[in-house]
């Protein structure tokens, strides 16, 4: 007993410092597991925020679609002109701001891109001839019908995916 | 230097998977184009009316990438008319591809199969 007591007045500046060092090394292992939590939940947010931004970018991209086949109906083509270049940009920031969506999915936005370049080019194409009224409306809006349907299904598998 | 060997390339092999229906093609807003979407790109077959004679229809081939930007676009006029894709001459090859687009995205082959075995049924 007396041997260790010994022991322990000639080193108690040693034992002192391991301790010392096994408490920082405790610490340091806590404030990194700490710093990664903070790190995977700035993640976590920061990826369902961009979820919600882009299902709202998708429900402003439904409703001006709508607006597409209203506009369609009452031949206001001028101003579906700028529908057209409006949801084409939009569709293309839900691509760019979407990094979770799925190939397939980024197939039906690509694949709507290029359906509203055709109405353009169509519409285009019948004012410069002045043949507006040679435009077929029930098969614009049979194929912004048929966008609105394929839209709405990667639409409703982003917003479960934000939830 | 772009490689004119890559066009006619990509035709036959639209129109050979197209044949074997390994693509899936689409109607569009215009009768006269049919889209289909192949990993990153969106191609588009499409025709239109000649400008010397209203009779006749030139063909035309469009690649877009998924922003809808134009990768590559052809028309059977832009290829030697008595060069060779996909052992046709360039019209024939093009019109090939269009109409195997249109038969895909308006399932003329299930169309005709159902009305043959309509027309069966009422033989027997």
């Amino acid at each position: 007993m007396s041997e260790l007591l010994s022991f322990a007045k000639k080193h108690w500046g040693d034992v002192a410092s391991v301790v010392g060092f096994a408490i920082t090394i405790y610490t340091l292992l806590r404030t990194k597991r700490a710093a990664e939590a903070a790190r995977e939940a700035a993640v976590q947010v920061r990826d369902r925020l961009t979820r919600v931004n882009t299902a709202t970018d998708f429900a402003t991209v439904l409703a001006i679609i709508e607006e597409i086949k209203r506009l369609h109906r009452v031949r206001a083509w001028e101003i579906c002109l700028d529908r057209y270049a409006a949801v084409r940009r939009l569709l293309v920031s839900v691509q760019e701001s979407s990094r979770n969506i799925r190939d397939e999915q980024r197939g039906v936005l690509a694949g709507a891109i290029e359906q509203f370049r055709i109405m353009e080019r169509s519409v285009e194409r019948a004012r410069s001839k002045s043949a507006q009224d040679d435009l077929d409306i029930a098969r614009l809006n049979k194929a912004a019908s048929k966008i609105l349907d394929d839209l709405n299904g990667v639409m409703i598998s982003i917003r479960e995916a934000a939830e | 230097m772009p490689d004119p060997n890559l066009v006619p390339k990509l035709i036959e092999r639209l129109i050979s998977l197209t044949n074997e229906g390994k693509i899936e093609w689409g109607e569009t807003a215009s009768e006269d184009d049919f889209q289909a979407t192949v990993g990153q790109y969106v191609v588009t077959a499409s025709r239109s009316r000649n400008a010397q004679n209203w009779d006749a229809w030139d063909y035309k081939i469009r690649v877009a990438d998924r922003k809808g930007t134009l990768v590559d676009e052809a028309m059977d006029i832009d290829f030697d008319a008595n060069s060779r894709i996909a052992g046709q001459l360039p019209y024939k090859a093009f019109f090939l591809l269009y109409e195997g687009a249109r038969r895909s995205a308006r399932n003329v082959d299930k169309a005709l199969t159902d009305l043959l075995a309509s027309l069966d049924s009422l033989k027997s």
